[in-house]
């Protein structure tokens, strides 16, 4: 390199014309193109990632996951209790996980058992052998993914299955329940995590908003459940809840025992967030069956939704129903017309709107219906591939069906299997079952295997969604329940 | 001795020196190793019309005898020899003791030309107004249109200014009148008076004389006046540099100094200015006036320290010293007081008021000694010296005050720690340790040198008394300042004031670092304070005017003529392609030098007798100093890459990406070798920047991009490519006013002739490579996480600041060229835009800030120390990289993570470490719990001592109106979905929460733990219950030295694994083996006291011991260089003057 005053220095020149628009247009160029560029979507913004579980919804964790963790809220502890809790563990992996059962009673010290589920196994477990109390949440820590739990409760008044909750929520959601005068409706309010919650809970009753003093700011303690009994407070027919937390974690469940002429027993995790689309498989306005689809507007703003039917055959207009801004509407199909008598359909609940609604199915039946219950049941905001049901089974005495609706724009092509003896079983009959865009399936698990502990798997071809329907051929027991989705969702 | 050329017989005290009817003047001319222009100056003598003029000329000690000379043009003059240079004053006494019976003197410099009248209408003046002394009009030697003074005046403090200087003669100084000082040059002096007055003072060896002359004569009642009718040329060879001064003269500058390539003029004329006044004044006077020259001497001298001129500052002080000494003051005043007719307060009537005196105390100490000045003195000098004295300090006044004003909320509270803002540590020791420790405490903690800015920084802490908070807040308020400083530094060789003022002020309004204030980004402070300096020295390698190549003195001299410049300036004003002005020497003459020589000679007003010659080529744009050799050109940007990297390292990206930028203009106008220059010097720089930085460098290296960039928003969230070009990448920056730079900017481009377009070519290239880089990389397609820009954009915002000051460049010469039509237009709307796009810098300066908050996280866990006795502990800090307060390593998403130890980080946190060991095990441990594969993230921490996370939304607390920065949601909902750590509510804008599972950093540890630690990370800390520790070692001598008392089994260290960390019990070391993988556990402890430290590789010292050696050579190295290359350039004046 030289140097020095002058060195390599060019003496000054005129600048050329050709030389001065070269430059400004290459500078001119390159800015024009930089902003051009600039408007088209950037590599990240490309919508190509991952379906997003909505926030809160049971899932099961990755299959390599380190660990994973399940809260089930609902259910009593005591012999002879009115919903004796069971915890099911399906594991659809194929290696064998352990981990712990942590039950905590509503009064004394929390207790745990070491647990293990083999591959593609399943395993139940009574919360009542752990500890017994009046009431009891257990919390299942696993040392692997891949894992789903669901908690099964029986009494005198039925059996429900419910999933169990896999992350907990600051906000819960209950878009019905009734406190009527042969009701009992219990809330579950489970804080197994290290802080202290407080706790809000709100009602919205056929009489409008009802905010009881006693249950603002309760303060729910680390490793506690407390459980709320509205009817303490009032007693309405038809009753939305929200429990929202100022401080800290929860999961919240809820009991519904039925009294009167059509009774029965309903567990359900509430919802932990609202959302525009739910979907319910499951579908019938048979004779001696009521269903109810009820739609709960958490929010601010009114909301503007539709309730789409599914027909087996045929084609239903679409009802349309406004949903002020913190109330709750219960749409009664079997009192429509346009919804046919006898054929099963499935419901999608869609705000029209993008206001946020939380919604919830009602099935009662009773004679002349085969099945003979109350349950109360969240749709699913999710379309999945993979699907597990961890509680069922086909027996003599109990009926189990897969009710597949496929929500999505391709057809789908769904096989159910089922986890027995530390393998998975394919059942003749139940494979390559074709489920067109828009349509639903319904396949009735005792006309291919007769099995009284089953957990099964539905795979699919395309995104969908799985409802099992679990009743007594005799007596009262009733229980339908949207699947937990596998890891990952899409 | 005396001789006469010929006749050789010397005029005689008995002889009378006229036989004319006028009265007898002796012209007294003293020579001094006179130059070539002698002869003119003798041939100006020779045509004089009084008819009875005899002409002495006083050789005092020439190295040659000039007599041949003299009788070659004036045969008729004496030549009086005198052994010894003693000064113009004693050697122009001679004529008291060899001339007797003329009525006045003339006294002459050799270097001055009178017109043929000008003797005879001084000495007519002299008569009709009665005066004791008369100065005629002085002007250009080669310009005589040219004023150079018209008599002077003088304020109380013998601060002179001579009238008129600079200005076109059109006789509007042509009146008759009384002054306070006849100028040297030309000055006849009543012979009476001149004996009485006992001659010149013999104390003033020159420089100073005439005022002393004219006070001293004042004081006995004598008029001095002007008679402009008499008009002498005058050359001002010694004060402008031409002739070197004598050393022997010049006792207060014991070493070379100055353009002269002698001795430097400013201590002269501080030094006899102060002689004259303390003889002049009676006592009262100055017991007044001393206290005001001391003052004024004391801020000369620290702005002197202050810009690392120390001779100057030195001269001050020596100044006082002289006369203190001595030198025949005291009996020189008692003479002057004895003398006195008339008092002080008569004489202060025809003073000056302070205003002259202040801003000739600037011109004369800030011109006079120009190549030893430091940057701010010189580029003050030159603004000064183009006339822009009263404009530039109103607008750099009001530039200062805006700054102020926005910074008063920061001047008068704390810092913030927001982001990089993170305070220093308490003791510039523990800085020092831990640069010297080898051991890094980023993450969990690794073997890896700590940032050369840690030495700095204790080393600052140690100048600063400790005082680390002063320290830092220098260290973040002063980047601004500094970088526009360095920016109206830049804009030196431009030539042009105005020009320097637009780019000083457009680079102190851009957006950019009050942005990266406001968002806390130290990193883009340092970068704008330090890219102006970068780019002046790549730019002076180009070896391209103005920038890297300036005209040697004579060949201005040459090429510049004053014809060419009346040719230009006649055609009214403009000149076109038909009307080109051409130079001497046949080549086009460059407009920007004419037009820039009649604005600064215009507006000339220094000092004559410190002034700068008059030759064109004081206005030439230029360089101050040549280049250099090439360790000359790359060790000083090696230092100053290696002290901006040091804090931010991206500043060594972002000099790449301008050199890079600048080669690209080089292609685009044809000059592709400077170009390579510029490119070549740059890569060695920054090379040589890493070498200094070594090992660090190595560090920087291994940790990617990030530890060199810096993390910058996720991909979706970053600025866009209109933030990119305003130079806005967060908040501040008008929407609409943040383009009017790039207006302004433009205009160069469209306008601009020769180097004002080919550097506008070069600057845009410049911006444009910074953009591209930056707003590529802000998109993701680099495929590295997306970086910091606010160091990276720093370039561009040098480059569109100097393009508008070429841009004005180009609007002052280059537009009258052009005929009426868009360029007109262009140029208006550019100058409004100029103007609008300093609005946003005064909008932004109301709330006192720079909108940087209030409050900070460091307030927010302000508990968190209390909480220590617990255990020592980490905080793990989640979020987006530009709302942490520390460096942080980068996850998927945007997400990036570091950590802090036992509350909020301090600025040891702001350079990232390694991540080897056991620091990537944090990052792996949150992906975990992102893709939902653990439900017992606090497990998983645990054995990494981390007890909190800290998620912050926003670069500060809520409540402050910050821009909400959240992080990636399924973040928030991984965190929540945990069931080992819970949520401790603090502030909306950082979730903070709590480890349920947490252990201390240093534990005694149950056996049941020591085992499980056996396995491996993760599985065996999902599994293992740590709450069972007992905090151990809880004394905190240093960041690697730990003292305290253990108990018996096994001791945990929550550091990543280093069989250099060593537990010492009664002077035997425990085993120690990994722990889950990563950590540290010491085995069979027994109970009591235990000391833990981290043992220094020797090679660590090695290290040390080489970088130390690296940068005393480095800056010896400088300091040697630039004497050389003074004493280089004053030979090359010298040689330059003889030639």
């Amino acid at each position: 390199m030289r140097s020095g005053p002058g060195v390599g220095s060019s003496p000054p020149t005129e600048v050329s014309f050709a030389r001065r628009v070269t430059v400004v247009a290459g500078l001119v160029g390159a800015l024009l193109t930089g902003a051009a560029v600039d408007r088209l979507p950037g590599p990240f913004e490309a919508d190509g990632g991952a379906v997003r579980l909505p926030p809160g919804m049971p899932v099961a964790a990755p299959p390599a996951a380190l660990s994973s963790t399940w809260y089930c809220a609902g259910g009593t502890a005591t012999v002879g209790g009115m919903a004796d809790a069971h915890v099911t563990i399906a594991n659809p992996s194929s290696r064998p996980v352990q981990g712990t059962l942590r039950v905590h009673p509503s009064d004394g010290e929390a207790r745990t058992v070491p647990i293990a589920v083999g591959a593609h196994d399943r395993a139940n477990f009574r919360i009542g052998d752990v500890v017994a109390a009046p009431y009891a949440a257990a919390t299942v820590e696993l040392d692997g993914g891949g894992v789903v739990v669901e908690h099964i409760v029986h009494g005198p008044n039925g059996f429900s299955a419910s999933p169990c909750a896999s992350t907990p929520s600051e906000k819960w959601y209950l878009a019905n329940g009734s406190t009527g005068r042969d009701d009992e409706l219990l809330i579950f309010l489970f804080n197994p995590f290290p802080e202290d919650a407080i706790v809000s809970v709100a009602f919205d009753t056929e009489e409008g908003r009802r905010v009881p003093q006693d249950l603002q700011g309760v303060i729910v303690r680390s490793g506690r459940l407390l459980v709320v009994k509205p009817a303490d407070h009032f007693r309405y027919a038809s009753v939305a809840t929200a429990v929202t937390t100022r401080r800290g974690r929860l999961v919240v469940d809820r009991l519904q025992r039925r009294g009167g002429t059509r009774p029965g027993l309903s567990l359900a995790l509430a919802a932990p967030s609202a959302g525009p689309v739910w979907y319910f498989p499951e579908g019938s306005t048979a004779p001696g069956t009521d269903q109810s689809i009820h739609i709960y507007n958490p929010g601010e703003r009114e909301a503007d939704v539709d309730v789409e039917l599914t027909l087996e055959a045929d084609s239903a207009e679409p009802f349309t129903l406004k949903v002020p801004a913190g109330q709750h509407t219960t749409l009664a199909l079997g009192a429509e017309d346009r919804v046919p008598k006898g054929p099963g359909f499935s419901v999608t609940v869609r705000s029209m709107n993008d206001v946020p609604v939380v919604a919830e199915r009602t099935i009662a039946a009773a004679t002349p219906a085969a099945r003979n219950g109350v349950t109360h049941t969240f749709g699913s905001r999710v379309l999945a591939r993979e699907w597990v049901l961890a509680v069922g089974g086909a027996t003599a005495a109990l009926a189990e069906s897969v009710v597949v609706q496929n929500a999505g724009d391709a057809d789908a092509t769904v096989d159910v299997v089922g986890l027995q003896d530390g393998r998975e079983v394919a059942f003749p009959g139940l494979q390559g079952q074709h489920v067109p865009a828009g349509g639903r399936a319904v396949l009735p698990l005792a006309d291919h295997v007769l099995a009284p502990g089953l957990s099964l798997v539905v795979r699919a071809s395309a995104p969908i969604v799985v409802e099992r329907t679990l009743h007594l051929v005799t007596g009262v027991g009733l229980s339908a329940t949207v699947g937990i989705p596998l890891w990952p969702a899409g | 001795m005396s001789t006469q050329a010929p006749p050789d017989s010397p005029p005689h005290r008995d002889e009378p020196v006229s036989q004319a009817g006028a009265p007898p003047v002796v012209a007294v001319m003293v020579l001094h190793d006179a130059g070539p222009w002698l002869e003119e100056s003798l041939e100006a003598l020779a045509a004089q019309d009084y008819p009875d003029l005899s002409v002495l000329l006083i050789d005092a000690g020439s190295a040659v005898d000039p007599t041949s000379r003299v009788a070659a043009t004036l045969p008729s003059a004496f030549v009086r020899r005198v052994r010894d240079n003693r000064g113009y004053g004693a050697s122009a006494n001679e004529v008291m003791a060899v001339v007797e019976g003329a009525t006045h003197f003339v006294f002459l410099h050799d270097d001055a030309a009178p017109e043929p009248d000008a003797i005879r209408m001084l000495v007519e003046e002299a008569y009709r107004s009665n005066a004791g002394v008369v100065a005629p009009k002085l002007v250009d030697w080669r310009e005589p249109s040219r004023l150079l003074a018209v008599g002077g005046g003088a304020d109380k403090a013998g601060v002179t200014t001579p009238v008129g200087r600079g200005e076109l003669d059109q006789e509007q100084h042509d009146a008759v009148r009384d002054v306070f000082v006849a100028p040297g040059g030309c000055t006849l002096v009543r012979a009476d008076l001149f004996t009485t007055l006992g001659g010149f003072d013999a104390g003033i060896s020159m420089i100073g004389e005439d005022l002393d002359l004219s006070w001293r004569a004042q004081l006995l009642g004598a008029r001095v006046v002007v008679a402009p009718a008499a008009k002498v040329r005058h050359l001002e060879a010694t004060a402008s540099g031409i002739r070197p001064l004598e050393p022997e003269l010049v006792q207060t500058s014991p070493r070379p100094i100055g353009r002269t390539g002698g001795y430097g003029v400013a201590p002269l004329v501080w030094r006899h200015r102060l002689r004259t006044v303390l003889k002049a004044y009676r006592p009262h006077r100055l017991v007044l006036l001393v206290p005001q020259l001391l003052v004024v001497s004391t801020v000369e001298a620290l702005i002197g320290l202050a810009t690392h001129r120390r001779r100057r500052a030195s001269g001050f002080v020596a100044g006082w010293r002289w006369n203190l000494r001595g030198h025949g003051l005291f009996a020189a005043r008692r003479v002057v007081q004895r003398q006195r007719a008339m008092p002080d307060r008569a004489l202060r009537s025809m003073q000056s008021r302070s205003r002259t005196r202040l801003s000739g105390q600037l011109r004369t100490g800030l011109q006079a000694d120009e190549r030893t000045m430091g940057a701010a003195g010189r580029a003050l000098s030159s603004t000064m010296r183009g006339g822009g004295f009263s404009t530039t300090a109103t607008v750099l006044g009001l530039l200062a005050l805006v700054l102020v004003i926005g910074t008063r909320g920061l001047l008068a509270g704390a810092i913030p720690q927001v982001a990089e803002l993170a305070a220093l540590p308490e003791s510039p020791v523990g800085l020092l340790r831990e640069f010297a420790s080898g051991w890094r405490t980023a993450g969990l903690g690794s073997e890896t040198p700590a940032p050369l800015a840690f030495a700095l920084l204790g080393i600052g802490g140690s100048v600063f008394l400790g005082g680390m908070g002063l320290l830092h807040k220098v260290l973040v308020l002063g980047m601004v300042p500094l970088g526009i400083l360095g920016m109206f530094r830049l804009a030196t060789p431009l030539g042009s004031w105005r020009s320097r003022l637009v780019a000083t002020v457009l680079y102190a309004a851009v957006a950019l670092p009050y942005d990266a204030l406001a968002r806390g980004r130290w990193s883009g402070l340092v970068a704008y304070a330090a890219m102006p300096f970068v780019l002046s020295r790549l730019l002076r390698a180009s070896g391209m005017a103005p920038f890297g190549a300036r005209a040697p003195l004579e060949d201005a001299m040459l090429r510049v003529p004053a014809t060419p410049f009346r040719r230009a300036r006649s055609s009214d004003d403009r000149y076109d392609d038909e009307v080109q002005p051409t130079a001497a020497g046949g080549g086009a003459l460059d407009p920007l030098d004419l037009e820039e020589l009649r604005v600064a000679e215009v507006a000339m007003e220094g000092r004559h007798h410190v002034a700068h010659p008059p030759e064109t080529d004081w206005v030439r744009p230029g360089p101050k100093a040549p280049p250099g050799t090439v360790a000359q050109q790359v060790v000083p940007l090696s230092l100053l890459l290696a002290l901006a990297g040091a804090f931010s390292p991206a500043t060594v990206v972002a000099t790449l990406v301008a050199a890079v930028g600048l080669a690209v203009g080089s292609l685009a106008t044809g000059h592709a070798a400077a170009g390579w220059r510029m490119l070549r010097l740059a890569g060695a720089g920054v090379l040589g920047a890493a070498v200094l930085c070594l090992p660090w460098t190595v560090g920087v290296a291994a940790g990617g991009w990030p530890a060199l960039l810096g993390l910058g928003p996720p991909p979706n969230a970053g600025p866009s490519f209109a933030d990119v070009l305003r130079l806005a990448p967060g908040r501040h920056g008008g929407e609409l006013l943040g383009w009017a730079p790039l207006v302004a900017a433009a205009l160069a481009l469209l306008v601009g002739r020769r180097w004002r377009f080919e550097w506008a070519a070069h600057l845009w290239a410049v911006a444009a490579c910074t953009w591209g880089l930056c707003w590529v990389a802000a998109e993701g397609w680099l495929g590295v996480p997306a970086p910091a820009l606010d160091a990276l954009l720093a370039p561009a915002a040098v480059a569109l600041s100097l393009c508008a000051a070429l841009s004005l460049a180009a609007f002052q010469v280059d537009l009258p060229g052009y005929r009426l039509g868009w360029r007109q237009v262009a140029s208006v709307t550019a100058g409004c835009a100029a103007v609008l796009a300093v609005l946003p810098l005064a909008f932004g300066a109301l709330d006192g800030r720079w909108e940087l908050p209030r409050r900070d996280f460091a307030g927010l866990f302000s508990w968190m120390p209390e909480v220590e006795p617990q255990g020592s502990f980490r905080v793990l800090w989640l979020g987006r990289p530009e709302t942490l307060p520390l460096a942080a390593w980068p996850l998927s998403d945007g997400l990036a993570y570091g950590t802090s130890r036992n509350g909020a980080p301090d600025a040891t946190s702001l350079w990232l470490g390694s991540d080897r060991g056991g620091t990537k095990r944090l990052g792996a441990a949150v992906e975990l719990a992102r893709r939902a594969e653990t439900s017992s993230l606090g497990h998983l921490l645990a054995p990494m001592a981390v007890r909190y996370i800290a998620v912050p939304a926003a670069v500060g607390p809520s409540g402050q109106g910050l821009p909400a920065l959240p992080p990636p949601a399924d973040l928030t909902e991984a965190l929540r979905a945990q069931n080992d750590i819970k949520l401790v509510g603090l502030d909306d804008a950082v979730a903070v929460y709590e480890n349920a599972a947490w252990a201390p950093g240093r534990a005694s540890v149950p056996a049941t733990v020591a085992e499980a630690s056996r396995g491996q990370w993760p599985e065996a800390a999902r599994t293992t219950d740590l709450r069972g520790a007992t905090p151990a070692l809880s004394g905190e001598h240093a960041s690697a030295r730990f003292e305290g008392s253990v108990s018996a089994g096994d001791v945990y260290l929550a550091e990543s694994a280093s069989a250099r960390w060593v537990l010492d019990q009664s002077g035997e070391a425990r085993p120690r083996r990994d722990a889950f993988g990563f950590a540290n556990l010491f085995e069979r402890v027994a109970p009591g006291p235990a000391t833990l430290r981290y043992r220094t590789s020797p090679w660590r010292w090695a290290a040390l011991a080489a970088e130390a050696l690296l940068w005393m050579g480095a800056l010896r190295f400088l300091a040697i260089s630039r004497k050389r290359r003074r004493a280089v350039s004053s030979r090359a004046q010298a040689a330059g003057t003889a030639a």
